[in-house]
């Protein structure tokens, strides 16, 4: 909400600046985030009349204006188009007088006239950036005036956050009760007016009715008739104030309603009381198919959820939230029917959703306004105004239809209960105080305090409420910092899946973090078919299902980096994916996934390309660095996005826990990828549940090695091979390969080359070359009877 | 009769010949050739002595076999010498080597962690120092855990389809819009004390410069007969200057959440200018942290702990902003594209 400084200030009596106002509201929770200063510096500009004017001898477009000061007439030079006739009021900065721009004036020559200052158009009194003419005052303003006293300048604009629970501090009143409660010697200047002074003779019973058919959408409504209105520009002063207010002034009644709203936050409405028929304000939810032209034309249907005040026979308005233009105040308009009443916040927030308008009103109506003492006092005020802006007279009386009338909330806080919560102690009495300068009026305080809160506050209702207006009030730099009692070490502080994480970063590979939702497009050209979670309102199209996998996530940031001229791309991610459970929430799956292209790492210039056996190495030190054993690797065709030939899952117990491979030339070209692609997927649970390593003697014996060479069916897997011998020698200790080769000139067709190596060791002896040697020929044998094996 | 000196300059000329052909040799390999040649048991030299002492007649065996040791010997020192000889040689041919130390290294793959990955870790361990532990749960969330027990009403903007991501299989699941959740189901799971963060990703519909759809918070929580407001204001306080340095300053200012009371949002010093006011604070010299405050009784209602006994508090910032200011980051879209060269810059 913007408020200005200087309506603050007078209604507040506190006369700090603007940046003291500002940050003494910032720290009760009133945050200015913006400040916006008018006028400052400006001194010595007064009013002064014109009495003639004539045209300059030199220069066409310059007039010389006798302008009369109260004391005496003096002749100005001005460039303006629009020098009011004799009569008009004007801005005159005198030689001596001081403008926002830092300006002096002197008397000048202008083309050979001698001008002792100038007039002023608004930009240079730092009113608007308006200088297409002069500033014109209103005809009565005496002559001699100061003109920046007229102006309320200079003045500074806030832009106050207003959180959801402050309504009252959506008008001046309720951030000058806040002063008034912060800054000591700040007193809020009452606002009661004395009404008789304005009122005719006749009764308002007889000129208007107002019948309230729905008192649960609308606990309270007045109504107040002025008669005899002319509907005119309101003064200056007014129209200078609502505009730095950001609100743009239409005519003295609708400028006195919304200058009601915003110096007390309650709106106002104002009625042409002779386009009602009958007189009549009826309060009542619409009828279906109903239909209102709202104040900005536009043709709007009501349903039975909204509130709308009707006459007999249609709607006039969308209680809350807009009038309607053919109820609206005109040139000819005399009679005025002015509500103010209370709607109810859900009512309201449901129609201004609906056709998301969003006024002035709709704002404050949705957040909550007083019943009390903001419906009475904002309508006898604007009654007020209107009477004195527009020369009516009030009708004697009110209109009041408050069938169930709301009295403020009793609440009990226990004084010790403050330091409780907060920590820091607070007598009783300055408790009792702080609740008082809020306008909250207390019952008793023995020990406990029992205050009554007024309804502007409807956020109070609770003793925990009243801790925090305490602690608000007192300010809470005032309480200490502690740390809370010690306590015993956390059982849990390292993250799922930041095993994993380091295990990648230490084989190279770098992490990124992509969004969680993906494009469907994506899913689909990488031939990921699995069922999906989809948004119901996804920002776009692109974004519109959470991601099954990691992989289409990791293949944009692969595009990226090769876009970027980055050839060489060792990426991973750890996230969860989503799947979706029939009538149930999602399953997520913590996962971890990782991308390779490019080549191996050089000297100077890259190495040779990377191949499956590079992400291979990855897997196997990603699972011997998280100590994972039970594994098996298997070849696996049944992946689309892998290449048939160079795809393989991983798996644990029986279970496919993930999978790796390079990615199909189909897909690859689909994304437009440079060279190979490498991926893994695999789940970070099985990763992360290592037993704790158990030590084991390092041998101290040396070993014996004996190799095997041999042709063997293209088709036998190295791990068939090796799982067969492990029976074979209690001696055998480990095994290696050492050549796998294929090509047609070494190897007969359908079989391929192998060698491999066995060590051997006991762990308790020296071993003989005659006991490997027995062992080795049974080892052969057996893989000769098993695998056809041909040795070479 | 041949006299035994002739023999004595057969083998001493033999020996002359060994002498300067090892000399001569020009590197190891030759070298060992000569002297495998004349030198050893099986050389020329030896077997040339040993005839001329066969042949020599008794008397004169002995000085036969001595003028051959001396032959001998001749070859071993002629092969000694030359052996260092060459080894010197080559050991200054080694020291001529040199290298441009200044080219690159020839380096192995190094990884590298995100920066969020950085900064929530360094996050968990500060807080780990001070008793909380981890507590995470799921990124797609109930309306219940995610807003009602958190007494945002039905009609609050934050529950509306503009700032919140549905799923299209039913109202009632979402994804979550804060880390809260995890806090309520802590409190649903036992009793306190509770002492827990909560770090993860969170989901809102905005997308700009500084909002990402999906973005990284933590919030904490701490349920326990007597904590106050004052060890929230110093946990935060502790945890800001062991994150951006001993020099921050912290600053609550009264706010409002449905879910504490009474409610701060927290700002701390500005890290560029150091609250001296800068173009990042808008010349204010407070950066906007995040939200905290003290538990709510309704919250405590609703998991059915007894407000009268235990207090609580709690915070909640976002990771990604902890990290963009920690490490200068302008744009949160940059930590979210996937290039490798953001990374590479956080070691």
């Amino acid at each position: 909400m913007k408020a200005s400084v200087h309506w603050l200030r007078e209604l507040s009596g506190c006369d700090l600046d603007a940046a003291a106002i500002a940050e003494t509201l910032t720290a009760a929770g009133l945050e200015v985030e913006g400040m916006t200063s008018l006028g400052a510096g400006l001194a010595g500009v007064i009013a002064a009349e014109v009495r003639a004017q004539r045209p300059h001898p030199q220069a066409d477009k310059l007039t010389l204006v006798d302008v009369f000061d109260g004391e005496a007439v003096t002749q100005v030079v001005c460039g303006a188009p629009n020098v009011p006739a004799a009569g008009g009021r004007v801005a005159w900065a005198r030689p001596g007088a001081r403008l926002p721009s830092g300006l002096t004036l002197t008397a000048k020559e202008v083309r050979g006239v001698l001008s002792p200052g100038m007039l002023c158009a608004p930009d240079e009194l730092g009113l608007s950036d308006e200088h297409a003419g002069i500033l014109i005052l209103d005809a009565g303003t005496p002559p001699g005036t100061d003109v920046a006293e007229l102006l309320q300048l200079p003045d500074t604009i806030l832009e106050v956050n207003v959180t959801p629970n402050r309504p009252d501090c959506l008008g001046h009143l309720g951030l000058a009760r806040e002063l008034a409660a912060l800054v000591p010697g700040a007193k809020l200047r009452s606002l009661e007016v004395d009404l008789t002074r304005w009122e005719s003779e006749r009764e308002i019973r007889g000129l208007a009715e107002v019948i309230l058919e729905d008192p649960t959408g609308c606990l309270r409504y007045t109504a107040r008739v002025i008669e005899g209105v002319t509907v005119r520009p309101s003064p200056l002063p007014m129209q200078v104030r609502l505009a730095r207010l950001g609100i743009r002034a239409i005519n003295n009644i609708v400028d006195a309603t919304n200058l009601g709203l915003l110096e007390t936050g309650h709106p106002l409405h104002a009625f042409d009381l002779d386009r009602l028929t009958r007189q009549t304000v009826v309060v009542r939810r619409a009828r279906a198919g109903e239909k209102i032209v709202t104040l900005d034309g536009q043709e709007r249907s009501l349903t039975p959820q909204d509130l709308a005040i009707c006459d007999p026979e249609w709607p006039v308005a969308i209680a809350g939230v807009m009038g309607g233009r053919d109820s609206e105040v005109g040139p000819e308009t005399t009679r005025i029917l002015l509500e103010s009443a209370h709607f109810a916040p859900t009512a309201i927030r449901r129609t201004a959703q609906r056709f998301a308008l969003h006024s002035e009103a709709s704002l404050r109506f949705e957040r909550g306004t007083d019943p009390n003492q903001g419906v009475a006092l904002s309508s006898q005020r604007c009654a007020v105004r209107i009477a004195k802006w527009a020369g009516g007279q009030l009708a004697r009386g009110l209109i009041d239809r408050y069938p169930a009338p709301v009295v403020p909330h009793r609440t009990t806080l226990r004084s010790e209960r403050t330091e409780r919560v907060l920590g820091v102690a607070l007598s009783p009495a300055e408790q009792v105080q702080i609740l008082t300068s809020l306008g909250i009026d207390i019952v008793a305080s023995d020990g406990t305090i029992q205050c009554a809160v007024p309804t502007f506050r409807p956020d109070l209702t609770r003793e925990i409420d009243l801790i925090e207006e305490v602690a608000r009030v007192r300010g809470y730099q005032k309480i200490p910092a502690t740390l809370p009692p010690s306590a015993v070490a956390a059982e849990r502080t390292a993250a799922p899946g930041d095993l994993v994480r380091d295990a990648l970063a230490a084989l190279g590979l770098s992490e990124v973090i992509t969004l969680a939702f993906i494009s469907p497009h994506q899913l689909a050209r990488t031939q990921i078919g699995d069922a999906v979670v989809r948004l119901a309102n996804p920002l776009r199209e692109e974004q519109s299902v959470m991601r099954p996998s990691l992989l289409p996530g990791l293949l944009s940031a692969l595009a990226l980096n090769q876009r970027q001229h980055r050839g060489d791309v060792a990426l991973f991610e750890v996230g969860a994916t989503f799947h979706p459970v029939e009538g149930a929430a999602p399953r997520e799956v913590l996962r971890a996934g990782l991308v390779l292209s490019g080549r191996r790492t050089g000297w100077l210039k890259g190495g040779e390309p990377i191949d499956f056996y590079d992400l291979k190495g990855i897997v196997d030190a990603l699972l011997t660095k998280l100590r994972i054993t039970e594994i098996a690797f298997a070849a696996s065709s049944d992946s689309p996005w892998l290449h048939p030939g160079l795809a393989a899952s991983v798996s644990v117990d029986g279970r496919t826990i993930g999978r790796f491979g390079e990615l199909h030339p189909a897909i690859r070209s689909t994304w437009d990828l440079e060279s190979g692609v490498f991926l893994l997927e695999i789940e970070v649970a099985p990763l992360a549940s290592a037993a704790l390593p158990r030590f084991k003697e390092a041998p101290r014996f040396p070993g014996i090695t004996r190799d095997l060479s041999f042709f063997v069916a293209a088709g036998i897997p190295a791990a068939e091979i090796r799982s067969a011998t492990t029976e074979a020698s209690p001696l055998l200790e480990s095994m290696e390969v050492l050549e796998d080769y294929r090509d047609p000139e070494r190897v007969p067709r359908g079989q391929k080359g192998m060698l491999w190596t066995f060590h051997y060791r006991a762990s308790d002896r020296t071993l003989t070359d005659e006991e490997v040697q027995r062992d080795h020929t049974r080892l052969t044998e057996l893989l000769k009877t098993r695998f056809q094996l041909v040795l070479r | 009769m041949v006299p035994d000196s002739s023999w004595s300059q057969q083998v001493a000329a033999l020996a002359e010949e060994g002498a300067c052909a090892l000399a001569a040799a020009p590197n190891e390999i030759a070298l060992r050739e000569v002297y495998a040649r004349y030198g050893g048991q099986k050389g020329s030299v030896k077997r040339a002595v040993s005839e001329a002492i066969a042949r020599a007649p008794k008397e004169e065996k002995r000085t036969v076999g001595q003028t051959g040791n001396g032959a001998l010997e001749r070859i071993e020192t002629a092969f000694a010498s030359r052996l260092a000889a060459l080894a010197d040689a080559a050991r200054a041919r080694d020291l001529e080597r040199s290298v441009d130390v200044t080219l690159p290294g020839r380096a192995p793959r190094i990884g590298h962690l995100h920066p969020i990955t950085h900064a929530r870790r360094e996050i968990e361990q500060i807080f780990a120092r001070l008793g909380f532990a981890l507590a995470t749960g799921p990124e797609v969330e109930t309306d219940f855990h995610n807003f009602e027990a958190l007494a945002i009403p039905k009609d609050h903007p934050a529950r509306d389809m503009q700032d919140t991501f549905y799923l299209a299989q039913g109202s009632d699941l979402l994804l979550r819009t804060h880390t809260l959740p995890v806090q309520i189901r802590t409190m649903l799971a036992g009793p306190p004390p509770i002492r827990i963060i909560c770090p993860g990703a969170v989901y809102r519909r905005d997308d700009d410069p500084t909002h990402s759809p999906m973005f990284h918070q933590v919030e904490g929580l701490v349920v326990e007969e007597r904590v106050t407001f004052a060890d929230l204001k110093g946990t935060l306080l502790h945890f800001c200057q062991a994150f951006l340095g001993p020099a921050t300053r912290l600053r609550l200012r009264p706010s409002f959440f449905p879910f504490t009371e009474p409610s701060a949002e927290v700002d701390i010093s500005c890290v560029f200018c150091g609250g001296t006011g800068c173009r990042t604070c808008k010349g204010g010299g407070w950066i906007e942290l995040g939200g905290a405050g003290m538990v709510d009784p309704e919250v405590f209602r609703q998991v059915a702990y007894d407000p009268e006994k235990y207090n609580g508090f709690a915070f909640g910032f976002g990771i990604d902003r902890m990290a963009m200011l920690k490490y200068r980051i302008n744009d949160i879209r940059r930590l979210y594209e996937g290039d490798q060269r953001l990374s590479e810059q956080f070691g």
